[in-house]
């Protein structure tokens, strides 16, 4: 046993491979830093997955970054008079196999994301005429959609619904040869949720579990080849790493932590893009406990919190105070909302008006009860961090709250369900993943799940909800959207706190196209990306 | 020894199905409903949880669940939760990493540890065995996630000379050793700098054990050179059993993985383990538990069998 | 990881002819580990009135504050003092090791004994169960256990604890076994000594010395396990602060602000090279063959 022979080749193989690493980037590659890789592209609504299918899917229509529709695979989508017909003719379009889109495919796909055994369904579908009996399966086909032509399908619903475009026409078309050979009950098994196929700018071309996916430029794509020839979305799950990675060129793109902030706009090999936010924060009271269910008490958490001072502190500034549910880039979005600003008088005078007098550890009481609840956060730095706050905030107005971090899990599989232990819950919501109409509607109309898991329920909410969809007047629709703002911020169902900016760092070899407006925005801007 | 081997390799079945048994009822004794975690909590309204249970199983009795489970594992027809593919290929992918993570760090700290335990054992209780012994217990007494953060601050962000996270190059398959060795570099070190002390301690006191033997007086006597001495006979016999014991390391190293994994963004066995337990993902919880297992007494055995040809004493008589 | 070589259970002192505390005495890294030791304990003790700052009082208008005479070891994200805050943490870092020591040790001494003691089927089945919790990496098992079931302070403690008895067990089986047959153990059972008593008065002491080495190295490694289940978000919950949550927490900043992960990342590594310096000292005392 030479044990020191071995011991040297050992020596020789580590010391002999110190050298840098092999600079293997081709020209027109970009490696970008993700938190976490989708774990399937087909059936899933995980944020991560829809930035993923912006590269590799297309729509009939596309919704910019302001909320305006574009057409894509849909060249021209005139509606009828009666707002119950849309006629959607097709523009010469290629999956990525070769094979053309056509009117089939479209009603293949509508007929795939309806299919009884279909996970997750998007409620707005359903406005499809014969869609809930398909959805029932007691329907062989979606009556509601026809093939008229192989360039023309056309859609009616039942009922005038405004937001045709929105909800419905934004879903990804996907080859009918390829889905005839999946079973829908078994579709997170089926090769196609991994080996995807659609029209989109890129291919899905090497997927690596654990490691990174590949997607290589797309030459037949309708809106023409994208610049960037290859993409390759790599998992770093440290913030840390994903900053030192970028600072010594092994990655082109990534996220930084606000406090790296000012040290990378100083750092001359690295552009600094800023944009607002697709999460913002939040934490909702239980209304279902008495305790909360005076107005005038969560108008006064609102008060109380110093949302400046959270933002100077957590995100040295870098963001927005969250005052309304809607992303701000949206036209949705009511400008004028005014919301809350800190105000601790303010806040004890309506608790005192609320019947809540000052007890002798300086916690408020009402008929011999304390103010006390536990506050139940997801457990992760922001939401800690933002926790102790709040929870310094809340202690200055005699409210005091008990902080428990929850499990991811734990937190959405206890909490987040109708019924669950909560009093007040701390949370972050995604933004632009879905029509703004179907997030008011789950978030605050009573029949929403969040409002039910919230127990929120106002008939005038309901009903400006239901208005915003029978009007096809925008002017009215955005005043109707400006209402529930409005009321949003008068209920507060829930008490909204900061939307901090999203960061990323980009190499200087790559010169990125004018106009991102968000998280969702820079995915989609990857095939503008000119790499020198 | 054949039949040792086999009698050895028949007691993991058994053992095996103890391993999963446990982590199978600590599973089901946790609170939280697996299916919650396969649909984003924006979209559960959507979504029908009761049918997704009936389609993972989840909604039979335990001890049904549980047979089923481990008889999908063996055959290979078990599925992840999260992804639906074979956990069987989910792990084959990721085992690989953490092995070659695994050999290379045994192999450093074998050729750190046996020079340094000789030159603690030639002057033991010296100045130069109390320094040999401070030096081996560095790296143990760092928290892992912190040393190898601490070393990508140096060699990735101010140097750039290694990189941090990955395998390999984009781009780049399989598992070249002159490709995926900057890759290795960073973790193997933090990874051998953990099991350093135990290895030097071993080395130092075969060797001890070893000098204090009435042969090496003799050979001595006979004025032979220390040096000869030291080759031919000490290290010898001394090392035997310390190139054996690396294998009992394997759980030791296995544990480190899953820290070092996350750190360095690595794809390996550990990081699965963990995702998929903090994803409530069972059969991939199931799966790498019952490899990891298996890859213990592996090492148990790879020692037995080693010491067994290694050491000519046992072998020959 | 235990393990050594079978030997008789009066060992003969391998140096000289005195104790093996002398020995220990005579070692200098097994002193200064010592020294070491007391140090922290003495500050953990007395940490309330060495804190210039409650340990969770954000200052917000001091995030990231370099180490300066307002804050001697600089301030975290939030503008905690970081001394408070490793101070604070000391006394739950400290208890966390300490107590699934001796979690580990219990149950090990428990099924060991039994084991060795009642033999037969009983010791078959607990020396299986043995072979089951060696043969899964324990980090996996406390892993899944506290994603399972949520981080918590006891629930850290009882899970470091109970995936580390086994070693423990073995040592103590094989003592037992070897001197079950012998005469004085013979002798009480033939004046009536039970069972139970005959292990702790006769058994035990016998094999103190081995525990108590392994007893220390373990505290070092729970400190470490801690730790590392930080990074994962699995260790002690914030703003309860351990050593290792306030290194989890600061790594983000390691190129911005070194200071909130370097100082309770030297406490950890002191604490545990101070365990580990004491831990060999006193196994090159009492017998330098064992390998722990």
């Amino acid at each position: 046993m030479r044990w020191w022979v071995s011991a040297l080749l050992i020596g020789c193989l580590f010391g002999s491979l110190a050298a840098p690493p092999a600079e293997s980037q081709k020209p027109a590659q970009a490696v970008v830093a993700i938190w976490g890789l989708p774990v399937r592209v087909l059936g899933s609504g995980e944020a991560v997955t829809s930035y993923v299918s912006l590269l590799i899917n297309d729509g009939l229509v596309a919704v910019d970054a302001r909320g305006n529709v574009q057409g894509r695979l849909a060249e021209r989508y005139p509606v009828s008079p009666d707002g119950k017909t849309y006629l959607v003719t097709l523009r010469a379009a290629k999956f990525q196999d070769g094979t053309p889109v056509t009117a089939a495919d479209v009603k293949a796909s509508y007929e795939l994301y309806l299919h009884p055994k279909y996970p997750t369904t998007a409620p707005a579908l359903l406005e499809i005429a014969g869609a809930k009996e398909y959805k029932a399966g007691k329907a062989p086909s979606v009556t509601g959609i026809t093939v008229v032509n192989p360039r023309t399908v056309r859609f009616i619903l039942d009922r005038p619904y405004p937001f045709f475009y929105e909800q419905i026409a934004t879903q990804p078309i996907l080859p009918q040869h390829a889905l005839a050979a999946i079973d829908v009950a078994r579709l997170q098994e089926a090769a196609f949720a991994r080996q995807p196929i659609g029209a989109g700018p890129y291919r899905l071309s090497d997927w690596r579990e654990k490691e990174s996916i590949t997607f290589d430029a797309f030459g037949g794509y309708w809106g023409g080849a994208p610049a960037l020839g290859r993409v390759v979305l790599k998992l770093i799950p440290e913030d840390a790493t994903v900053m030192a990675e970028l600072r010594a060129g092994n990655i082109d793109a990534g996220r930084i932590i606000p406090e790296a902030y000012d040290a990378f706009l100083h750092d001359p090999r690295v552009t600094v893009l800023r944009v607002p936010g697709d999460t913002y924060y939040w934490f909702a009271p239980n209304l279902k406990l008495p305790i909360f269910q005076d107005v005038h008490v969560r108008q006064a958490m609102a008060y109380a919190v110093n949302r400046d001072e959270m933002l100077k502190a957590l995100y040295r500034g870098l963001g927005t105070a969250a005052q309304s549910p809607v992303h701000p880039s949206l036209w949705q979005y009511d400008k004028s909302v005014a919301g809350y600003t800190y105000n601790p008088a303010k806040a004890k005078q309506l608790l005192a008006e609320a019947g809540w007098t000052p007890g002798p550890d300086g916690v408020l009481q009402k008929a011999g009860q304390p103010f006390r609840v536990t506050y139940g956060f997801l457990a992760g730095k922001d939401y800690q961090d933002q926790a102790l706050l709040i929870q310094q905030y809340l202690r200055a107005v005699g409210i005091d709250i008990k902080l428990q971090a929850i499990e991811r899990g734990d937190f959405f599989s206890r909490y987040l369900v109708q019924g669950g232990p909560i009093e007040l819950a701390g949370v972050a919501w995604f933004n632009l993943l879905f029509p703004v109409q179907s997030e008011l509607e789950s978030n605050f109309k009573s029949t929403g799940a969040f409002a039910q898991v919230f127990g929120y329920h106002n008939p005038d909410m309901d009903r400006l909800l239901d208005e915003a969809i029978s009007t096809r007047d925008s002017a009215r629709q955005r005043a109707i959207y400006a209402q529930v703002q409005q009321l949003v911020i008068q209920d507060v169902p829930r008490i909204m706190t900061v939307r901090p900016d999203v960061i990323w760092g980009v190499r200087k070899t790559v010169a990125l196209p004018a106009g991102i407006g968000s998280l969702r925005d820079f995915f989609a801007s990857l095939p503008r990306w000119q790499v020198r | 020894m054949a039949a040792y081997a086999l009698r050895r390799l028949a007691a993991l079945v058994p053992l095996v199905f103890g391993v999963t048994a446990i982590t199978f009822a600590l599973l089901v004794l946790a609170p939280g409903d697996p299916v919650t975690f396969l649909i984003p909590p924006e979209q559960r309204g959507a979504a029908d949880l009761a049918a997704m249970r009936h389609e993972l199983g989840l909604d039979r009795p335990l001890p049904v669940q549980y047979v089923s489970m481990m008889r999908d594992l063996v055959t290979g027809r078990l599925r992840s939760f999260g992804d639906r593919r074979p956990t069987l290929a989910r792990v084959g992918e990721a085992l690989p990493v953490t092995l070659i993570l695994t050999a290379a760090s045994m192999a450093l700290t074998l050729a750190l540890a046996i020079p340094i335990a000789l030159v603690a054992a030639l002057r033991p209780y010296s100045l130069v065995d109390h320094g040999a012994t401070l030096f081996s217990l560095l790296g143990i007494s760092l928290p892992s996630f912190w040393f190898g953060l601490g070393l990508i601050y140096v060699f990735t962000e101010q140097l750039a000379w290694l990189p941090a996270t990955g395998i390999r190059p984009t781009g780049a398959t399989g598992y070249n050793p002159l490709v995926i060795a900057p890759y290795l570099l960073m973790p193997t070190i933090v990874q051998a700098l953990s099991i350093l002390p135990v290895m030097v301690r071993y080395a130092r006191s075969s060797l001890l054990d070893q000098l204090a033997q009435e042969y090496v007086r003799v050979a001595r006597s006979k004025g032979l050179r220390e040096r000869t001495i030291l080759r031919r006979h000490i290290a010898r016999n001394a090392l035997v059993p310390v190139v054996t014991v690396t294998a009992l390391l394997v759980p030791f190293l296995l544990s480190g993985s899953v820290v070092v994994e996350t750190t360095f963004a690595l794809p390996g066995l550990g990081q699965l383990a963990v995702n998929a337990a903090l994803a409530r993902d069972y059969p991939i919880v199931l799966t790498t538990t019952a490899i990891a297992g298996v890859l213990v007494v592996a090492g148990n055995l790879a020692a037995d069998i080693g010491y067994f040809y290694l050491d000519p004493r046992i072998r020959d008589g | 990881m235990d393990s050594r070589a079978p030997s008789t259970p009066e060992r003969q002192p391998r140096t000289g002819r005195r104790g093996p505390w002398h020995r220990f005495a005579r070692n200098p890294r097994a002193l200064a580990g010592a020294a070491l030791l007391a140090a922290f304990f003495g500050v953990a003790l007395a940490a309330p009135r060495l804190a210039p700052y409650p340990a969770d009082a954000p200052h917000l208008l001091a995030t990231l504050h370099p180490p300066d005479r307002a804050y001697l070891l600089g301030t975290d994200n939030l503008g905690r003092d970081i001394l408070s805050r490793v101070l604070a943490a000391s006394r739950v870092t400290l208890a966390i090791g300490i107590l699934s020591m001796l979690v580990s040790l219990v149950a090990g001494i428990l099924i060991g004994a039994l084991a060795g003691y009642a033999g037969g089927q009983v010791d078959a089945a607990l020396m299986r169960l043995t072979d089951v919790v060696l043969a899964v990496p324990v980090f996996f098992l406390t892993v899944a256990f506290l994603a399972l079931f949520g981080p918590s302070i006891p629930g850290l403690i009882c899970i470091i604890g109970l995936t580390a008895w086994p070693p423990t067990a073995r040592l103590v089986r094989a003592e037992v076994l070897a001197l079950r047959h012998r005469d004085f153990v013979s002798a009480a059972t033939a004046v009536g000594a039970s069972g139970g008593r005959i292990i702790v008065r006769h058994l035990l002491p016998n094999v103190v010395a081995v525990i108590a080495i392994s007893a220390t190295l373990r505290v070092g490694l729970a400190i470490l396990t801690e730790a590392g289940l930080s990074f994962l978000g699995l260790g002690v919950q914030p703003p309860a602060p351990s050593w290792g949550n306030i290194i989890a927490d600061g790594r983000a900043y390691l190129g911005i602000a070194w200071w909130v992960s370097c100082f309770p990342g030297l406490c950890i590594f002191l604490a545990v090279m101070a365990f580990n310096l004491v831990g060999d000292g006193l196994r090159d005392a009492f017998d330098p063959r064992l390998v722990v």
